[in-house]
């Protein structure tokens, strides 16, 4: 399912999955933490868990309380924010390797305080730019202009560049697919990289989550109901 | 998750899960099946049965009529049967007139595992399966098989019989040669002396000696069939391994009382005619003896060699007949010279051409008693040297199956999917357990010791649900194109 993206926060406001989200959303304003949760990494494990679909909704389900939020594509290996928000490519990379102000890369999603910075030109050499100075810059000036940075990154067991920023980040959030045939030496071992490389693990966040029939049932009722009436 | 309880919720959950493999498993089974059973060449079977009867002896035997040693015996008669006609003999031949013409002919050992013999419980029937590649051939092998089979038997059986005929056939010749001689001798006198017919005192003692004429005719006779089959029967038994004597007090017992019995018979012959009831009431217990004697052999021999072949055991038995016979043939034959001297004696007081007339008549008349007797037993031995042997018969001819026996589809199949869904089950079981994930929350509690921030459901299950198809698709590009965005 890592193409059929879709920000279903934004699409169905009021269903189940908006509904997870926004209990998400909670959970990550009402964390405890020694000093302030503002920047947050979303990786996984593996590829193809859900992390970069989850960082989006996530993003939307914070704007929508009201908080400035930009997203950050720092997947400089397969990135897929400006597929998601459907924007220009042009980002990161431009800011890192060229001399650009950081104002004119973001773009707007059309979701009210909700930007976007996306990853730009596919570098050869990912990891190093992520971990050079210039990167730092980068996060710091968007910290200036938002209230919360969702910031994209590939997965941790696969590539260092997570790694790389795990220290430089508020909070990291491992996204898990549960659905998937998921081995737990794999998750284990993210978390020990992350660990190692210093970064703060806020906790998991379980991706497609089966749900039983009888319960689904339930779960869709709201959700139905409106749009019916739609 | 527990992973020691295994409730079935769970299990159906995890069956429901893995439908599609389990589902998937099960076809490639029944499929491979149904391959497989088009792909092996058919296997046709045709059937014939035999009845084995008990050889004559052993079938009034007393212990015969105890079950336990009958149904024991009959097995192990079934047994032999089955051996003889799965023997290298029986099967070379069917082997040659069958499958000379194939490409590949089998041999002894591969064309025996196409025969099974199987005898039906509590039946003197034996039950025999051919299989083949065709109908026609399975039909072909097992007619061929059960006649080769019954020629063999009859071989086996014939060369004891013609023996005997060719034995009788010389006493026969012989007894002729004589008859002639004193039928000339009694013509010559007649004419010699002129004498037509002899006087009526003479008349009255031939009549008188006629019965005791017949009886040492009779004995002869009976003595020359005894000689042969024993001749005969010693003569095999030797090719085979010899020392085995049946022998026990109680045969000689019979033997004895035979004897007595016999020479009881000529006294009697000699002072009454054969219907006296003395007479009749003898011949009956002479019978009788023989009957225990036969008897008492076919005992004594079953039981000191349990494991012999019916047609070895038919061998002692007729040799140890023919002794008991010859030593009460032999016993007979002397009462009966006693008798004749003393009536010679009585001869001596009639006139002396009438004694010689007697003399040649009386000749003349044992050797023609003789001779009928010789050539009545000759025809019997005839008789049975061409009958088939009765021990076995053909109860069903194997008719062309109509279906093959092999491969049983629908049994394959049904077998198939049987396994295909324990297989298939099992491995999603197997693969439930064994790849083990992180599905809840108490999971990432146990391998992270991480807190969940959020948990996301599987919307894409939902999707599935609510549309699939086309025009579901339909429905997500209308939905792309919805300015939702901004």
């Amino acid at each position: 399912m890592s193409q059929h993206y879709q920000l279903i926060v934004q699409q169905d406001a009021k269903s189940p999955i908006a509904e997870a989200y926004r209990t998400l959303r909670t959970n990550i304003q009402f964390a405890k933490i020694d000093g302030e949760l503002k920047t947050l990494m979303f990786t996984s494990a593996g590829p193809g868990e859900g992390k970069s679909t989850t960082a989006a909704n996530t993003a939307i389900a914070l704007a929508q309380s009201g908080k400035k939020v930009i997203v950050v594509d720092c997947d400089l290996r397969k990135p897929v924010q400006h597929q998601i928000f459907n924007r220009s490519k042009r980002g990161v990379t431009n800011f890192l390797v060229e001399d650009l102000v950081v104002t004119n890369l973001i773009q707007d999603t059309g979701i009210e305080n909700l930007r976007v910075l996306t990853s730009g030109p596919i570098p050869p050499n990912p990891s190093e730019l992520l971990g050079a100075a210039r990167m730092q810059e980068l996060l710091e000036a968007l910290q200036a202009q938002s209230d919360y940075l969702i910031i994209d990154v590939p997965p941790v067991v696969a590539v260092t560049d997570a790694c790389v920023l795990a220290s430089k980040v508020d909070g990291i959030l491992l996204v898990l697919d549960s659905s998937a045939v998921h081995p737990p030496e794999m998750a284990q071992r993210a978390k020990e990289l992350l660990t190692n490389a210093n970064g703060h693990l806020l906790g998991v966040i379980l991706n497609r989550v089966e749900i039983e029939e009888e319960h689904a049932y339930y779960y869709y009722y709201y959700g139905n109901e409106k749009k019916k009436k739609a | 998750m527990n992973e020691t309880t295994l409730d079935l919720k769970e299990m159906l959950k995890i069956i429901k899960k893995r439908y599609k493999l389990i589902r998937n498993v099960f076809l490639v089974f029944v499929i491979l099946a149904v391959v497989i059973s088009l792909i092996i060449p058919p296997t046709y079977e045709a059937v014939t049965n035999l009845r084995v009867k008990q050889p004559k002896g052993l079938g009034d035997s007393l212990l015969a009529d105890l079950p336990v040693d009958s149904s024991a015996h009959t097995k192990q008669l079934m047994n032999t049967y089955a051996e003889i006609l799965k023997g290298r003999t029986v099967m070379q031949e069917v082997i040659d007139q069958t499958q000379g013409d194939k490409e590949e002919v089998p041999t002894y050992e591969q064309f025996l595992k196409r025969i099974t013999t199987e005898p039906v419980k509590d039946t003197e029937i034996l039950k025999i399966k051919v299989t083949a590649r065709s109908p026609e051939e399975a039909e072909w092998v097992a007619n061929t098989l059960v006649n080769t089979f019954l020629e063999r038997m009859t071989f086996l059986v014939r060369a004891e019989q013609s023996n005997v005929r060719a034995f009788i056939g010389q006493r026969l010749q012989e007894s002729k040669q004589e008859l002639e001689q004193s039928e000339e001798a009694l013509q010559e006198y007649k004419t010699q002396q002129k004498i037509v017919d002899p006087a009526e005192e003479t008349k009255a003692m031939l009549t008188k000696l006629s019965d005791i004429d017949k009886l040492a005719a009779q004995n002869k006779a009976d003595l020359a069939a005894a000689q042969a089959t024993f001749g005969v029967t010693q003569q095999q038994l030797n090719q085979e391994k010899s020392g085995f004597v049946a022998d026990s007090p109680l045969i000689q017992q019979y033997k004895g009382k035979l004897a007595d019995e016999e020479v009881q018979l000529v006294t009697l012959i000699a002072n009454y005619t054969d219907k006296h009831p003395q007479v009749a009431a003898t011949r009956a217990a002479i019978e009788a003896t023989k009957v225990k004697l036969n008897t008492e052999i076919a005992r004594v021999i079953s039981a000191d060699a349990p494991s012999m072949n019916p047609i070895h055991i038919g061998l002692v038995q007729g040799r140890i007949q023919a002794e008991a016979q010859i030593a009460a043939g032999a016993a007979q034959n002397q009462a009966i010279n006693s008798i004749v001297s003393a009536s010679e004696r009585e001869l001596g007081t009639l006139p002396v051409k009438e004694q010689g007339l007697m003399k040649v008549m009386r000749n003349a008349s044992v050797n023609q008693e003789i001779y009928i007797m010789l050539a009545k037993r000759y025809e019997e031995a005839r008789i049975s040297e061409v009958m088939e042997p009765t021990e076995v018969q053909v109860i069903d001819v194997a008719i062309a199956p109509d279906k093959p026996i092999m491969p049983k589809k629908i049994l394959n199949v049904l077998i198939a999917a049987i396994c295909g869904l324990f297989v298939g089950t099992g491995w999603a079981f197997l693969k439930e357990y064994m790849h083990k994930t992180i599905r809840t929350a108490e999971d990432v509690q146990q391998y992270l010791d991480m807190p969940v921030m959020g948990s996301i459901p599987d919307f894409t299950i939902r999707d599935k649900r609510q549309r699939t198809g086309r025009w579901s698709r339909l429905a997500q590009l209308v939905q792309r194109k919805l300015p939702w965005g901004g």
